[in-house]
């Protein structure tokens, strides 16, 4: 059975991959998350320019395939003179890539709070940043939470594409193990099981959370 | 100590000159002119479309202007910033829908402008809460949450979160229209009270019974245009334009 030859061989590259491949997940969602924060808040906030910044940075980064940006990244960033190893530059990528998609889905929470009371908050005296922190993001948190773990798990298969450009992630260590062992589907399945064991969990636990989110009032 | 020359109380509170305004192409207010003095209770009808409702969203500038000047106290409202937030603060709103803040009480609904605007401490802002609650008659309401109040109630929590900012003036967009009849007196029971107390109001309205009980003056609109403007006993009884009287015969015919 070439699976579970390969299993018992290879397990501590795919543990260390898996180790990786969680490391930038967390990482990179981490800073997706903040940069979509801000990028949400610029674009439905009260100053034009940053509002056209933001919807600019939004369009460009979701017709840009990821890979394309990350070899971008990668060969650019030198070129400019930032020099980051591959694994940061791959973080970075990952953020400010799956940093666009979190803004929409923000952006569409914060929709979901009708207008009227967004006119009622400013008719009362609130500037922007008061009605947002009073108003609008404590009933736009919990319609965001579903679209949020979307974005999570898309972006722990994301980071496979980190292994294409050297990264030693879960697809890397495939990769790898194939071209040692030329055995290509007991190989794939098992990378296929690691993305599985980490995404599943976390779906789950999303779930969770989505579900006390729904009780508290 | 030097006196004012003149009087604040002689001033307009609210003051429109030449306002015009446009969606787009479509013109809906044409070169308005409105003072309403202090104390002064204005009722604004008009048949649907008839730019009512835009004029009164002009005055806090939920509604910007495409030329012309509105005054807020003696001030020019100012473009977006701090500074209109400050004369909005000043100027109490109540919308047809209500529009309360979904995820708080009523009691938190009322008193969450005056502690995050004026920065009242919390427990002075929860008696003066309770007061304006107890003075639109629902004080026991104070812990429910908007969805679980009849529209009445829940309008009554509006206007009580609007008092709340001890506004210079207040504005009612069309207060009763989303509301079953059986709950439209509570609220204009309130708003009555409220003029008699002699509160500032500009009032658009269908309730023609309030208008004539309520206002000094009633300022009739049509097509964006100011047309007729006259005290309640007078208008009522005898409109001066064939739009009014056409209006108003289509209106209190039943």
């Amino acid at each position: 059975m070439d699976f579970i030859y390969i299993v018992s061989e290879y397990w501590p590259m795919f543990l260390r991959g898996a180790e990786m491949t969680i490391f930038l997940t967390v990482t990179s969602a981490l800073l997706a998350f903040f940069i979509g924060a801000v990028v949400a808040v610029m674009r439905i906030g009260p100053i034009p320019p940053l509002r056209a910044v933001a919807s600019v940075y939004i369009e460009i980064m979701r017709a840009i395939p990821l890979l394309a940006l990350i070899i971008l990244f990668l060969v650019g960033l030198p070129k400019v003179g930032v020099f980051y190893s591959t694994t940061i530059t791959a973080i970075l990528t990952l953020g400010i890539y799956t940093g666009a998609y979190v803004a929409e889905a923000l952006r569409a929470g914060f929709r979901t709070v009708p207008k009227g009371q967004i006119e009622a908050a400013r008719a009362l005296g609130m500037t922007f940043g008061k009605m947002f922190k009073n108003v609008l993001l404590p009933q736009s948190i919990r319609s965001v939470i579903p679209p949020m773990g979307n974005l999570l798990v898309s972006n722990i298969k994301a980071t496979a594409l980190a292994g294409a450009v050297g990264v030693q992630e879960i697809y890397w260590v495939a990769s790898r193990v194939n071209f040692d062992s030329a055995r290509s589907l007991a190989v794939f399945l098992l990378a296929a099981l690691c993305y599985l064991a980490i995404a599943l969990p976390t779906g789950f636990l999303w779930n969770k959370l989505e579900v006390r989110m729904q009780i508290v009032r | 100590m030097e006196f004012s020359s003149q009087p604040k109380s002689t001033e307009a509170l609210v003051s429109l000159k030449n306002v015009n305004k446009s969606f787009g192409d479509n013109q809906v207010l044409y070169d308005i002119n409105l003072d309403i003095s202090p104390g002064e209770v204005v009722v604004l009808v008009g048949p649907s479309g008839s730019g009512k409702s835009t004029l009164c969203r002009c005055i806090n500038r939920l509604e910007t202007i495409n030329s012309g000047e509105v005054h807020v106290n003696g001030e020019l409202l100012p473009l977006e910033g701090k500074d209109l937030s400050r004369i909005r603060a000043d100027v109490g709103m109540v919308f047809q829908s209500f529009n309360l803040f979904g995820h708080m009480t009523a009691l938190e609904n009322i008193t969450v402008a005056p502690i995050k605007v004026r920065g009242t401490d919390k427990k002075t802002a929860n008696e003066l809460g309770m007061k304006l609650l107890t003075r639109v008659g629902i004080p026991e309401k104070a812990n429910q949450y908007p969805a679980e109040l009849s529209g009445g109630q829940q309008q009554r929590v509006a206007i009580a979160r609007a008092l709340a900012m001890n506004p210079k003036v207040m504005l009612f967009d069309e207060p009763t229209s989303a509301l079953d009849p059986e709950m439209i007196n509570e609220v204009l029971d309130v708003m009555t009270s409220l003029a008699q107390d002699g509160m500032t109001m500009l009032i658009v309205t269908h309730e023609m019974g309030f208008a004539r009980r309520a206002a000094n003056r009633v300022i009739f609109m049509d097509e964006g245009r100011i047309v007729e403007q006259a005290s309640p006993a007078e208008f009522f009884s005898n409109p001066k334009t064939d739009r009014a009287k056409d209006f108003l015969s289509k209106i209190l015919q039943h």
